[in-house]
């Protein structure tokens, strides 16, 4: 019932569209921009032995989506943007609505996989109305989808926002369906709001305000792990650019979380509120953020500084997946020289984490750089080389934690024309070494991989293939352990019908051995279909196969020569407006 | 001569009161580091009071939280404990009645860190507790004293593909590399890391693809902090955009449960990365 109301309203609002364009057509013409489409993604599996549970399915069987975005611009000064975009069937695998099945109205509209936005602006004054991600700042609110209403006022260089709503729906806990049951979630309100004063490619000072609460008795079965949480912080921003591309950018935040609203008032923490926002509990942390970096930028030459400090205790519900207790400190570059044919990259920089002593703390060195030469019109090379480390102790263990993964990577291309035409000859290697110190042993176990790949692309100048070959060998070894790949590659693709259809196909070969195992064998083949229907309308349709046959690496009879073949076909329909 | 006789009364009276109560303490030698989580798991502190007499009596618990040479960071605000009413048997009492943290009065560098993080510094304690009375507070038992530790678990960080890398599509359709940072401290058990990298959609931002996609890559690995995915899949959109995929790690313990079930999002999933993947072949 629900997805049939919802396959109405786009079709209602493009009418009402359609009307408005044909009743203003003499005076100011209402232009209407944007796409609508629908999209079928079907995925088949069939695994041998029958019933073997050695792979397992890794899409929907069957899903549908639809999109309608259509931006109606009424005149200069108003336009009426939409943004409908949704899934028939809620596959949600992580997160509050993971293992939900059969879904209520208000949590099929509320479930991340969807959003219904209309966000009309006249002149300065946006309202933003349905699923909205606000992005006020990195310290405050950003990465969650809220379903609700707000406003954005522009008026001058003044900026007014207000945005409340809820991130997500109750969803009781279920130890149904099998395996995983239902996770279940509190339902959680929000609301944000920012001030300040703006002048795009000048300066920005801000500030932000995000709360987020959840609703304890939203739920009859409440979930198992997840408590219900609250979260308010502020925080002030400040962004300048001056003359001959130098900036300067910073933000510092203050958040106060409460992890389990079950958990009684703090009697004699009373300085874990912020009233009338938050009052602290027991299970309430406080804590502040602050990033800055401060750079200049130019055509040749880019250097910045950035730091980002996430206290230990500095939690937001507009970025969930944050992650606290972290200084990084870094040191970024880019120029171009030698006429602009050395194209460089570079940066270093340090991580500690566990800075708040509550555990051990643990520091990480990061540099990479990335060096770009094109010594003729024929001959270029590209040279990387990534290192990261990561040391700490390890509480009453003998010896501490120390990882360190070292990449290098070399890449030469030669390029030879003749007058029909051009070859493309890249050859890659990269060498990469990951070595774990045992904590209780001391030894230090290298993990070894590289990767050789060798490609190469005929461009010709009168024909319509744009065919490319490939063949790549990787190997990963480490004590007692060596897997090796071979894998042969080659696409083309080329014109049908006029141009009106555009066909690219792909075969892709792969022998793998893991230690003295026999050989296991992969086939994939792929296949694009894109049709220019007319100017408005296209169709574009792909299509994979995956077959997978292993050697004896999984054990004996009936697992010896297990397969299975993987199918998948997306296929959608667009139509711009 | 009066003051003798009512010290040597007071004396007879305390002995006598003591007597009346035996008690034992059970902690254990490892509980969760976040202590407002210690109000809901009852197995974290046991303090047994067995009355041998019928008579109601009325106590409350003084509290305190010691490092090992004895320098007392935390104590039971008396004025405000919460009182109970001991009649004849057995009771047992747990963390949310003889340290309810509402009314625990934390110093110094202790109380700040316990503001921002919930925790306590990993280290050694010990915790003592001793009834009172609710009026003078005087012992009515004697002090029980047990060792614990606590250890507060970092969650792994990201490290390859970094954040925006952009990978080789013959390369990634062969084989890519994941590696992470282990929890830590290290754990006395190995535990498990779950890696799930999501497809992003077109129309979808990155966290949203997490909370609403099938994982293609749902796999778990113990105690090693690299894996190397085959993903046997053809990496053609059908809108010629790169194809773009986030990825995190969960960290579970020995019975795959999140290890970090209050702090952060209470999934215990690191903070995610996104990759995408090149749309030329070369």
């Amino acid at each position: 019932m629900k997805i049939k109301l919802i396959l109405l309203l786009p079709i209602l609002l493009y009418s009402i569209v359609a009307n408005a364009q044909k009743n203003t057509k003499k005076k100011t013409p209402v232009k209407l921009i944007g796409t609508m489409g629908i999209t079928y993604e079907g995925y088949g599996l069939d695994v041998k032995p029958t019933g073997s549970s050695f792979y397992n399915p890794r899409k929907p069987w069957n899903q549908v989506r639809f999109n309608f975005a259509p931006s109606i611009q009424f005149n200069e000064k108003f336009t009426l943007p939409l943004n409908f975009n949704f899934a028939a069937v809620a596959t949600n695998f992580a997160g509050p609505y993971a293992g939900l099945k059969n879904q209520t109205v208000g949590q099929f509209i509320t479930n991340p996989m969807n959003n219904f936005s209309i966000n009309p602006k006249y002149k300065w004054a946006e309202l933003l109305l349905g699923t909205q991600y606000i992005n006020y700042s990195d310290l405050s609110t950003g990465d969650i989808g809220i379903f609700g209403a707000g406003f954005n006022l522009h008026p001058g260089d003044f900026m007014i926002k207000f945005f409340t709503g809820l991130s997500q729906q109750s969803i009781n806990y279920s130890p149904l369906p099998l395996p995983n049951g239902v996770t279940g979630a509190y339902k959680r309100n929000h609301f944000m709001f920012q001030f300040g004063r703006e002048k795009e490619g000048n300066y920005k000072i801000a500030l932000n305000f995000s709360k987020g609460k959840d609703v304890i008795s939203s739920v009859t079965s409440p979930p198992l792990l997840v408590k219900p949480q609250e979260g308010f912080n502020f925080s002030l921003q400040v962004d300048k650019f001056f003359n001959k591309g130098w900036f300067f950018k910073a933000e510092v935040g203050q958040s106060f979380f409460t992890q389990d609203l079950n958990q009684p008032l703090a009697n004699v923490n009373a300085n874990l509120s912020f009233k009338p926002f938050i009052e602290g509990r027991t299970s309430t942390i406080k804590d502040v953020a602050a990033i800055g970096s401060i750079g200049k930028k130019s055509p040749n030459f880019d250097i910045s500084y950035a730091t980002k400090y996430i206290g230990a205790g500095y939690q937001t519900t507009g970025f969930p997946l944050m992650q606290p207790d972290k200084w990084d400190n870094t040191i970024n570059t880019r120029f171009n020289a030698w006429k602009n044919k050395i194209n460089v990259t570079a940066s270093i920089g340090q991580r500690i984490n566990n800075l708040s002593n509550t555990s051990l703390k643990a520091e990480q060195f990061i540099g990479n750089i990335n060096w770009f030469t094109q010594f003729s019109d024929k001959f270029s090379l590209n040279i990387n080389y990534n290192n990261f480390g990561f040391e700490s102790a390890s509480g009453t263990n003998p010896f501490g934690i120390k990882n360190v993964s070292n990449d290098l990577g070399i890449s030469p291309t030669y390029t030879w024309s003749s007058s029909t035409m051009t070859n493309i000859l890249t050859m890659s290697y990269n060498y990469s070494k990951y070595d774990e110190r045992d904590v209780i042993s001391g030894i230090v176990t290298s993990n070894n991989t590289q990767t050789a790949l060798l490609t190469y692309v005929p461009v010709y100048f009168n024909k319509e293939l744009t065919p490319d070959f490939s063949v790549l060998y990787f190997s990963n070894t480490m004590p007692s352990f060596k897997n090796s790949l071979l894998t042969f590659s080659s696409s083309i693709g080329f014109p049908i019908a006029k141009k009106k259809v555009q066909l690219k196909g792909q075969l892709q070969y792969t022998i793998g051995k893991i230690n003295t195992f026999t050989s296991n064998k992969n086939l994939i083949a792929s296949c694009n279909i894109d049709w220019k229907i007319d100017k408005k309308i296209s169709w574009n349709t792909f299509l994979s196969t995956n077959y997978f046959k292993y050697g004896d690496e999984l054990g004996s009879v009936p697992l010896i020569g297990a397969n299975y073949l993987e199918s998948n076909l997306r296929t959608g329909l667009q139509y711009k407006f | 001569m009066k003051k003798y006789i009512s010290i040597l009364l007071l004396t007879f009276y305390s002995g006598f009161a003591t007597a009346q109560l035996n008690t034992t303490l059970e902690v254990q030698n490892a509980p969760t580091a976040v202590l407002s989580e210690w109000a809901t798991k009852n197995a974290i502190i046991n303090f047994i009071v067995t009355k041998i007499d019928p008579n109601p009596q009325t106590i409350i618990f003084k509290t305190e939280i010691k490092l090992n040479d004895g320098t007392v960071i935390a104590s039971t605000d008396v004025t405000k404990a919460m009182q109970f009413v001991l009649r004849g048997g057995t009771t047992v009492f747990y963390s949310k009645d003889v340290m309810p943290l509402e009314v625990m009065i934390f110093s110094g560098k202790y109380k700040t860190t316990l503001e921002k993080t919930g925790k306590l510094p990993a280290d050694n304690y010990q915790i003592c507790v001793q009834p009172v009375t609710p009026d003078t507070y005087q012992p009515v038992a004697t002090v029980k004293c047990k060792f614990f530790n606590l250890v507060a678990f970092q969650l792994p960080f990201l490290i390859m593909p970094t954040n925006n890398a952009v990978l080789n599509k013959i390369v990634a359709q062969t084989a890519i590399t994941f590696r992470w940072t282990p929890l830590t401290p290290i754990a006395k058990i190995p535990p498990y890391y779950r890696i799930q990298v999501f497809e992003i959609l077109s129309n979808q931002r990155p966290v949203q693809a997490l909370r609403s996609n099938q994982p293609i890559l749902d796999e778990v690995v113990r105690g090693i902090t690299q894996y190397i995915w085959q993903p046997r899949l053809a990496f053609n959109s059908t809108d010629s955009l790169p194809m773009k995929f986030i990825w995190t790690i969960q960290t579970l313990d020995e019975n795959k449960q999140p290890v970090l079930q209050t702090d952060g999002n209470g999934e215990s999933r690191s903070e995610p990365f996104v990759f995408s993947i090149s749309t030329k072949n070369n």
